[in-house]
Parts: structure tokens; sequence; C-alpha cells
């Protein structure tokens, strides 16, 4: 009798070993097959152009191949909230997310489909700062004379800008309140057409981000930046902190595995995003893109920082 | 002159021609196949571009980009199905052509169009960039919003009989271009509770969905392939001889080609217009000017040659906003514009300069590679040709299924998407039985959104006049486009009262 | 059955479901978002009634599904939602190969006797279509199609 309990104790006990050992063993192993990389935006776009940037460096890191494929729609929320519904927490469905959209859009939309909370970020790893530009031949030397001027002139000067409710949009307001002037704000589809609106004179100066300052340096002007600090590839704007108005502000582009992924699997991803980053900072930082590496709860922190700041806004914005 | 050379000469390599090939010929499959667009193969091929240096990655996106805007007029003449949405009145003509037995001679006229059409717009890129770049800076959102109302005027062209009914499709069509996120506002409309449906309904799933699902089912209930195959078999010496025979007849209408070509260059930088509209306007312009309006719709060689020219001089054409400026004008731009960016090229002005054997090598590049599509074209088209015809009706209904359902999903790994377009066809078909043509349909599904982006735009930027709406007649342009609309619109009402008038005069004279 | 409709009628009639449709269900938007599409509806409206008018005085008589057989209009259209729904249920492989087969079968007893010979080489051939189409999408373009319970 006794020697059936101590045999089946032993059983056991080896049979629990032997489990932990190959789920072990598969964690070690992960990755072992291709990796998808959903990108919620079309072939071509920044988002797109990154991840095609990644993929060789991800696929090196990981030893497995990174497959990047499209899902574009709803500016980003198709991909998402189809990701949320039925992506399997394995590690082996990673999805492109970027703020504030992941934010903005379930305050805006009643039927967004997904919540901003729901998934597991790995990193977030770019940041571009959003950038108050004016063509050369525009009056606006610097902030000082655009601010005046629309002190004096409400509604008058009109800024373009990619999205509504958008880093751009929520620049526009914060200037709009930091400075007390009124300014009207011109919503486009994306940075695409900003350029032309610019240059055609649609529109008086655009509050778009630092890439496109460094896309067209002979022909724009670049006021102010909504960084922290000066950006080392502009390092003669100064930013808005400097000119007195509390304006920091962009946007992030992330990554984000389904929520309940094993935290080993996230680290290991974060560690392969994090070498990425640092491959392609000399060929990324040129085209205006900030480098960072936000995981772990830091990320999580940042999504709630910006969730109360844009909650605000919007819902004032609304209300009126 | 001498970088041009140099970049001639960098082209001409045994390597690069070998890419240009290859990249003309898959393009013009994949462009034949209904749903397969010009974006996704430029996206297939964007990870093969890494391997290569700019120039070859560039030269072979250009070649690929041609051959499929090539490519969509066959699936265009031999099943009515715009095979990429650049060749959506390049079906108006070429399938009754081939309804009429003269599907081959539809194919080499779209086969010479299109090589004219290709190499002017490289021409006009080389030579023209920078002062036609200026040009499309005056197009804000006030003139786009004239453009559009411009566009839907060409409803009164489309509808077969009923004018009443063709606007009730061209609303239809806006309506359904509503759907999903507003594109001022950011806001979610008629996803009736599914978000999938912010994604809204994509132009080529509702063209695949109105235009091919009819076909499939006009063919199942007939019994039979909508083209017949007796009496066709054309064995290579007469093809040449159509070839022949058609190159000439196409060559001897110049006006039309070249009318053809500026309107496809002028679409082409007018920032978010695509080759659909440029197709769709050369269309109506050539019905306008023909003295034979009413053989328009019922195979006139000259209908397609309009479209096949515009929407090929439009592939060149649009790299001048994308290269002076880095405005991509079209979705397969878009991609362009990645590449350029994943090698460090910065468009601008002095991207012809500071890069110019790599800017003036890939422009040239698709200049051979638009004369090399008459010899793919030809022999390819042949092979197309005979698959579509040889094909007994109760395979191809199912194949043509098969590819549009993978295409469909393909597009946007979508299945929603497949649903749409299956919807959208059985309802086309339904509409099309009480006579709402589909053409009406999508036409409003293509301007409705620039309309209204231009509108809602417009009104904004006039927050500080009385009446905002006044920014929209503001610019000099603006009213020329007013102006065009007015007379788009007038014209033939007043010839129609003419006509009526010196009627009821000769029946006076008569009393008299 | 001869189904000859007065088709302005119906267009008007449709028209107006149509409009009234989207109508309602367009919930709470802003200005902004809402000023193109209820300008649209309402000129829906407009053109529907207009249609109707004319539908009563000057009607437009049509034969609706003039040519061919009705039955195959029908059957094909199940069968081409069944494909949709079957690409979700069973996975793209198997549902291709059961819709494409059975469109082959069926559209062909149109045309000629269909043998157990014939049905036999046409499933091969079947086969071989959807498995080139399958691993040029799969293999070439990247394009995963959704699998089910088979594949």
């Amino acid at each position: 009798m006794k020697t059936t309990a101590t045999a089946l104790a032993v059983g056991s006990c080896a049979f629990a070993l032997a489990l932990a050992t190959s789920s072990a063993m598969a964690q070690a192993e992960y990755p072992e097959e291709p990796i998808t990389y959903v990108i919620s935006f079309n072939p071509g776009g920044e988002s797109d152009v990154t991840a095609r940037f990644q993929e060789p460096h991800l696929e090196e890191s990981l030893g497995v191949d990174v497959v990047v494929t499209h899902r574009p729609g709803g500016g980003g929320a198709v991909a998402w909230s189809d990701f949320q519904r039925s992506a399997e927490p394995d590690g082996y469905t990673l999805i492109g997310v970027n703020l504030p959209h992941i934010v903005a859009q379930p305050i805006l939309r009643d039927d967004a489909g997904y919540d901003t909370f729901d998934w597991d970020i790995v990193t977030w790893f770019h940041f571009t700062p959003s950038a108050l530009v004016v063509s050369k031949s525009s009056p606006f030397e610097t902030l000082e004379d655009l601010v005046s001027y629309a002190q004096e002139n409400p509604q008058v000067v009109t800024l373009g800008g990619s999205g509504t409710f958008s880093a751009n949009h929520l620049e526009t307001l914060r200037l709009e309140n930091e400075a007390e002037i009124d300014l009207t704000y011109i919503p486009f589809t994306g940075t695409g057409p900003l350029p032309s609106a610019l240059l055609g004179n649609h529109v008086s100066a655009l509050m778009s981000y630092t890439v496109l300052g460094l896309q067209m340096p002979d022909e724009v002007r670049v006021l102010a930046v909504a960084a922290e600090e000066r950006v080392s590839t502009l390092p003669d704007v100064p930013t808005f902190r400097e000119l007195g108005y509390d304006i920091v502000g962009g946007a992030y582009r992330g990554v984000a595995a389904p929520k309940g992924t094993p935290p080993e699997i996230l680290e290991t991803l974060a560690e392969a995003f994090g070498e990425t980053n640092e491959a392609i900072r000399e060929k990324q930082e040129p085209l205006g893109f900030v480098m960072t590496h936000e995981t772990g709860e830091d990320a999580v922190d940042l999504v709630e920082t910006m969730r109360q700041a844009y909650g605000d806004v919007i819902e004032a914005e609304m209300g009126n | 002159m001498e970088l041009f050379l140099e970049a001639l000469v960098s082209i001409l390599q045994p390597h690069m021609l070998l890419v240009i090939f290859i990249g003309v010929t898959a393009g013009l499959f994949v462009g034949a196949l209904p749903g397969l667009t010009a974006t996704m193969a430029l996206a297939v091929l964007l990870p093969f571009t890494f391997t290569m240096d700019a120039l070859q990655g560039l030269v072979a996106l250009g070649a690929v980009y041609m051959g499929t805007i090539y490519g969509g007029s066959f699936a265009a003449i031999l099943v009515n199905t715009p095979g990429t949405p650049s060749s959506i009145a390049t079906t108006f003509d070429g399938y009754p052509m081939a309804k009429q037995g003269r599907a081959y001679e539809a194919i080499c006229a779209a086969t010479v169009a299109s090589v004219i059409g290709g190499v002017l717009g490289v021409l006009a890129l080389l030579l023209l960039a920078p002062p036609l770049a200026r040009m499309a800076l005056f197009f804000g959102p006030a003139e786009m919003f004239w453009v559009a109302i411009l566009g839907l005027t060409l409803i009164a062209a489309l509808s077969e009989g009923s004018l009443l009914k063709g606007l009730l499709g061209g609303c239809i069509g806006m309506i359904l271009g509503t759907i999903g996120v507003s594109p001022v506002g950011g806001e979610s409309r008629f996803t009736f509770g599914i978000p999938a449906m912010q994604g809204g309904v994509e132009l080529i799933v509702a063209l695949i969905g109105l235009f091919v699902v009819p076909e499939l089912l006009l063919m199942a209930t007939r019994g039979r392939a909508a083209i017949d195959a007796a009496g066709m078999k054309t064995g290579a010496r007469e093809g040449m001889a159509i070839f022949l025979r058609t190159a000439r007849a196409v060559l001897a209408k110049p006006v039309n080609l070249i009318r053809s070509a500026v309107i496809g260059q002028v679409i082409a930088i007018i920032p978010g217009a695509g080759g659909s509209i440029a197709s769709l306007v050369s269309y109506d312009a050539a019905r306008r000017s023909s003295k034979r309006p009413e053989t328009f719709g019922r195979g006139n060689v000259d209908g397609l040659v309009a479209s096949e020219t515009s929407n090929n001089v439009m592939v060149a054409g649009s790299m001048v906003p994308l290269l002076t400026l880095g405005i991509p004008g079209a979705p397969p731009d878009a991609i362009i514009l990645g590449v350029m960016m994943l090698h460090g090229l910065r468009p601008g002005f002095e991207l012809f300069s500071t890069s110019g054997v790599l800017t003036n090598g890939f422009i040239l590049s698709m200049g051979v590679a638009a004369l090399l599509m008459l010899p793919v074209g030809l022999l390819g088209g042949r092979v197309i040709y005979r698959i579509v015809v040889g094909t007994p009706y109760f395979f191809l209904v199912p194949s043509i299924a098969l590819v549009t359902i993978l295409g469909t999903y393909a597009l946007r790994n979508s299945m929603v998407d497949v649903l749409i377009m299956l919807g959208l066809g059985v309802v086309g078909y339904l509409l099309r039985n009480i006579g709402i043509g589909s053409a009406p349909i999508v036409l409003g599904l293509i301007l409705g959104g620039i309309a209204e982006m231009g509108y809602v735009q417009s009104v904004l930027g006039g927050m500080a006049y009385s009446v905002p709406q006044l920014r929209l007649v503001e610019n000099p342009l603006s009213q020329i486009l007013v102006l065009l609309v007015v007379l788009a619109v007038g014209a033939p009402m007043v010839g129609a009262w003419r006509r009526r008038r010196v009627g009821k005069e000769r029946d006076a004279g008569g009393e008299t | 059955m001869n189904l000859r409709v007065n088709s302005d009628l119906w267009a008007g009639f449709l028209g107006l479901v149509f409009a009234a449709g989207f109508w309602f269900s367009m919930g709470r938007l802003s200005n902004l978002s809402a000023v193109f599409p209820e300008t649209i509806l309402l000129l829906t409206a407009v053109i529907s009634v207009a249609l109707l008018v004319k539908g009563l005085l000057n009607p437009d008589m049509r034969v609706l599904f003039e040519e061919g057989n009705r039955l195959r209009l029908v059957v094909v259209t199940l069968i081409l939602f069944a494909w949709w729904w079957g690409i979700g249920f069973l996975g793209f492989v198997a549902a291709s190969l059961i819709a494409f087969f059975l469109l082959v079968c069926y559209l062909a007893a149109a045309q000629r006797q269909v043998t157990w010979k014939l049905a036999g080489i046409w499933a091969c051939v079947v086969v071989a279509e959807v498995a080139f189409f399958y691993i040029v999408f799969n293999k070439l373009l990247y394009v995963r199609p959704p699998r089910g319970l088979l594949f």
C-alpha cells in the first residue's frame, strides 16, 4: 500500500517535473514558428516603412521569419479590433500600435471595437514630436509673429494637420489655450497631402511632425518643436517650452501582443525590438524619429498619461 | 545632358533590362487578374527590393506598376472587369468589342494606346516636372471640391437611358463612400455596429462586386460564356494582320491620343485623384468630341484608346508630385515613396540634380518598360486571350469567382471585404435590372469622398468669413472650375435646345 | 412567369428605403461628419420622389431577369454566399474545393450531360487549380487565406 503511494507520489512528481521542464523548454524554444507582424495602415506609410526597417533585424535577433502583413482601415481601428477579438496570446501574432490613436478612437467612437488597454504593450519604440511648420515665403518668422497676428485676427490663421483628435490636433488646441488665441485647425487624411497644402498656401501653417521639416528643408521653416528638448536633427529650432508654452507631444509608435501573453515571451520580444532599435537608429533619426524603448509598466503608464491628457481635451471639445 | 546619358547607360545594362522585362511581364499577369491591383503587386515586391540597390529596386517597382496598369485592360476587355481601378472606362467599349468577336482587336488597340501613353508620360516627367509640380500646388481643398463636382457631371454620360436613375446611382455610391471613418471629424459612420466596417467600402472591392459578380451571374443564367469562342481562332499571321490594322487605325487619330494624354497628365498631378478618374474623364472627352457619340459604349475603339492612353500616362505622370513634392498621387505611389525613404532618398526638386543618375535612370526605365509592353503585351495578350476564350464557361465562372474572392481578401486580409464584394455584386445585378447601372455608383464612390473632404476643409478654412462657404469660390482656379462645371452641365442642354429650335425653324420655314 | 415591372416606381421606392435606412442609423455625429451624408441622403430622397412621380406619369416598364434561367441565377448566388461562409467555417482550401466543384458540375449540366467520368476529370482540374492559387497566394504573395475546421 505504502509502496503504491510512494510510487504514485514519485510518479506524479516525475510527471510534474516532466511537465515543468517541457513547458520550460517550450518557453526556452520560443520563438520556433514565423511571427506575424500586423500593420494597421497602408503599405508605404510610415508605420509600414518602419516595420520593413525592423523586419530583417528582428529576424536576426529572434531567429525566425517575421512576416509583415497589412490590415488597413478606419485609421487603424479595423486591425486593432480584429486583433483584440481573435489573436492568440502565444507570441506569434504581434500588431503595430499608435498613440494617441488607441486612446482617442475608443473615446470618440461608439463602435471602435477595441479597448485602449486590452493588450500587452511590448514596447513603444518611436516618438515623433509635433512641430509647427510654415513655408519659406510665410510672413511668420517666429512663433511670436504667428501668435501676435492670431491675437489680432481670431480664426484667420489656419493650421493644417494630420487627422482629428490626433497628436497634431491636440497640440493645436493646447497652443490655443496656452497663448489665448483662436486658430482654425483643418484636418487632412494622413501626412501625405500636407506639404502641398502648405506650399500651395491653402493653410497658413502646419502643425505636423518633425519629419516634414526634415523632408523639405529648402521649402519650409520649422518654428517650434513639441519635444522636451531640442531635436538633434533640427538643432536650431527651439522647443515650445523654451518659448514659454508648455506643449510637449507627438505620436508614439509601438508594438503590442495579445493580453495574457506569457511575460517571458514579452521580455524576449522587448529585447529583440530594443536591439533592432539600436540597429536602425542611424537610418531612422535623419527621418525625424526619436528612438525610444518604453517597456513593461512604463509602457502602460505612458498610455495612462496620454489617456488622461486626451480624455479631458476631447470631452471639452465635444462639449462645445 | 551628361547626367541623362549616364542614366541611360545605367539602365541599358543587360541585368537592368532583365529586371524591367520580368517586372512588366509579372505586372501584366497580376493586372489581368481581377482583384489584384498595382498597389498589391508593389507591396508584395517591396521586401525583394531590399536585396537590390536603390536604382534596381525603383526600376523593378516602376516596371511592375506600368505592367499592372496595362494588364488591367485584359480583364476589362475579356470579362468586363476593370483588372485595376484605372481601366474602368476600358470596359465600356472593350467588352462590347469582345462580345462582337473583336477581342483581339481591342487588345491590340489597348496595347498601342498603353505604350504611347506610357512613353508620353515619361516624356512629360522628364521635361516638364518642375512646372507641372507647381501647377499641382494650385489644387487646394476648394479646388478639389470643384474637381469632384466636375467629375460627377460624368453621371450624365454614364447613365444608360434615364438620367434620374443615373443620379440615384451616383447618390448611392456617394453614401456607400461615407461608410467608415469620416475624413474630417474622425468619427465612424454607418458601421451598423460592426467594427470592421470602420474600414469602409474600398473602391476595388466595390468595383469587383459591381462589375464581376453581375457578369458571373449573367454567364450562369445564360448557360454560356459571354464571348463566343467560335470563329475566333486567329493564327499568328492573322494576329499580326489585326495588330497592324489596329495600330494604324489608332495612330490615324492623333488628336484622341494627345487629348487623352493631356487629360491623364493633368489629373495625374491633382493630388488625390487617380487613374480611375483619368480613365473616365478621357473617355467622356473622347465621346463628347466624337462625331458619332452614340457609338460609344457599343464597341467604339476610340473610347478604349482614350481610357488606356490616359491611365498609362498616369503611371509616370503621378511621379511628378511624388518625386518633386513627396506627395503620393495614387496608392501605388505611396509604396514607391516608401522605398525611396528606405534608401534615404528625399523627394524634392533637388532630387533631379543631387541624385540625378538615379532619378533620371528610374524615369527612363519606365519609358523602357512602356516600350517593352508592346512585345510582352502582344505575346502575353495572346496567352491570356486564349485562356479566357478557350476555357469552357462552367470553369470560367468558378475560376473568376475564386480569383476575385482571393484577390478581395488579399487586399486588406479581410473576409468582411469579400462579403461586401458579393453583397454589392448581387445588389448591383438587381439594380441593373431596373435600369441603375454600376458605373454611376462607382463614380459616386470615387468622387464622394473627395467632394466631402474638399467641402468640409474649405468651410473650416473660411471660419473667419461671415459666410464660410465663400472660401469655395475665392481662388481663380476655383472660379475656372465652376465655369467648367456650368459648361459641362449646360452645353448638352443648350445643344438639345438648339437642335429642337433648328428643327422648329425648319418646320416653320416650310410654311413661308 | 413574367416579371414585368414599373422600373421607375421600383427605383424610387428602393432609393427611399435606402435613404431612410441610412438616415436613421446615422447616430450621434458632429456637424463636420454629418453635413455631407445628410445632404446626399436628402438629395437621394428628392431624386427617389422624382422617380416615383415619373413612374406614375410616364412609367418605364421592364421585364426583370429577362435572359436565361432564373433558377440558375438563384442557385449560383446561393453557392457564392455559401462559399464565403464556408471559408470562415471550414477554411479556404476545403470550402473552395467544394464550392468550385459544385459550381462546375451545376453549370456544366446546363450545356451537356455530366457523367461520372467527366466529373472525375473535372475534380482533378479543380484540385489542381485551387492548389495552384493557394500556393501562389500563400507562398509567393504572403497572403494567408483563413483556416477553419479543416484547412
